[in-house]
């Protein structure tokens, strides 16, 4: 121990003439703040040589406790602070994403209140073929249907033809048939419509 | 060279080692002091604007680029605090700044008010110079060709004819032999 007083005040004699290497700076910066004693010999030190330089001083006064210890509250400060300012946003995230999540649920599973009046009931099996409305399939109250309404909904379903027309007429519309209209021409045709 | 010593405290203070800020303190204060009791005259009010002083040179720290002196910078410091202060006080502060260079090379007696102060300086400069005087002749020459003539320790080893370990290792021991002293002396 006394050995290394010697050694770190060795280094503080090297610092006050800049002569300390950046390594020898770091190990007595540490070693100051265990050590009391070191503390006081650098400041005895530097104070000689503001003495022997004739620079005006007055030795008594002590500050660095004063100094150290409001740096110290500033830090603590600090810290508490930024765990203060990391809580409430690790707080906003949380809520961010338990809204996003809430919000979000409805659209990637659609849960229906028994009292709407169109649902789909996943437990409807439908038969090929069958004669089923599809109404029925989107409803699980039958009063609240229009007759007339399912009737005519019915009456379009089954008139439907899926390429591209209706059962009434055969088959799609022939390319002909727009070919013989008036309006039909060619986009890179010229019109050359009648002056007025 | 000295000056290298506090641009590496200071460099170690914005990497975040608070702790290299308490040497420069140490370093300072005595001398912010002297420099502060041109202005106030109590004790008290010397320890609170010096405290002020150091306080806010922690807090600006970051704006020290160096081109000045680390102790220039916190003369300029000092000074704007101890005017600030005495603003504030509804008293006049001084018409003429105190410039560095006056306040380093004014007399050692300070405008304090404690007389008992300034003989306790006066007389602690006695018990310096008798320590110096006291040194064996290799420290005394050697501390002498550092601290009064500024020499680095290279050069030293060149006028002294010895490796520059044994340069660093006299300085070393004429410092602590006038450290005792003083020691003794500040109780």
């Amino acid at each position: 121990m006394v050995s290394k007083v010697l050694t770190d005040s060795e280094i503080l004699s090297a610092l006050l003439d800049g002569e300390a290497t950046d390594f020898e700076l770091r190990r007595v910066v540490a070693d100051v703040q265990k050590s009391e004693e070191l503390a006081e010999k650098w400041r005895r030190y530097a104070l000689v040589q503001d003495i022997v330089h004739s620079r005006e001083v007055i030795p008594s006064l002590l500050l660095s406790d004063r100094v150290k210890d409001y740096i110290e509250n500033n830090r603590q400060k600090g810290k508490r602070n930024t765990r203060w300012i990391s809580g409430v946003a690790k707080l906003a995230i949380s809520a961010s994403v338990a809204f996003a999540i809430v919000f979000s649920m409805p659209y990637f599973f659609p849960v229906f209140d028994e009292t709407q009046s169109i649902v789909v009931n996943p437990f409807y099996k439908i038969e090929k073929n069958s004669n089923i409305s599809y109404l029925e399939l989107y409803s699980n109250n039958e009063d609240a249907i229009d007759p007339a309404a399912k009737k005519r909904l019915d009456d379009y379903i089954s008139r439907i033809n899926f390429n591209g027309g209706t059962t009434e007429t055969e088959g799609p519309l022939p390319i002909e048939a727009l070919r013989d209209s008036p309006l039909y021409r060619l986009v890179n045709d010229t019109v050359d419509f009648p002056s007025r | 060279m000295s000056n290298d010593t506090d641009q590496q405290l200071v460099n170690r203070v914005l990497a975040g080692n608070n702790s290299a800020f308490d040497l420069l303190v140490l370093r300072y204060q005595s001398r912010v002091a002297g420099l502060v009791s041109r202005f106030v005259f109590d004790k008290s009010e010397i320890e609170d604007v010096c405290q002020e002083s150091f306080i806010k040179a922690f807090r600006a720290i970051q704006t020290f680029r160096g081109d000045s002196s680390f102790y220039t910078w916190l003369h300029r410091i000092a000074v704007n605090t101890a005017k600030n202060y005495l603003i504030s006080r509804r008293r006049r502060p001084p018409q003429t700044d105190i410039e560095l260079e006056v306040a380093e090379t004014s007399s050692i007696l300070v405008n304090y008010e404690s007389p008992e102060e300034t003989y306790s300086t006066a007389e602690l400069k006695l018990v310096i110079e008798s320590a110096i005087d006291g040194l064996p002749e290799d420290l005394r020459t050697t501390y002498t060709l550092r601290e009064f003539h500024g020499l680095a320790y290279e050069d030293i080893t060149k006028v002294m004819g010895c490796p520059v370990g044994t340069v660093r290792s006299r300085i070393f021991r004429a410092r602590d032999l006038i450290d005792s002293k003083v020691k003794d002396f500040l109780g």
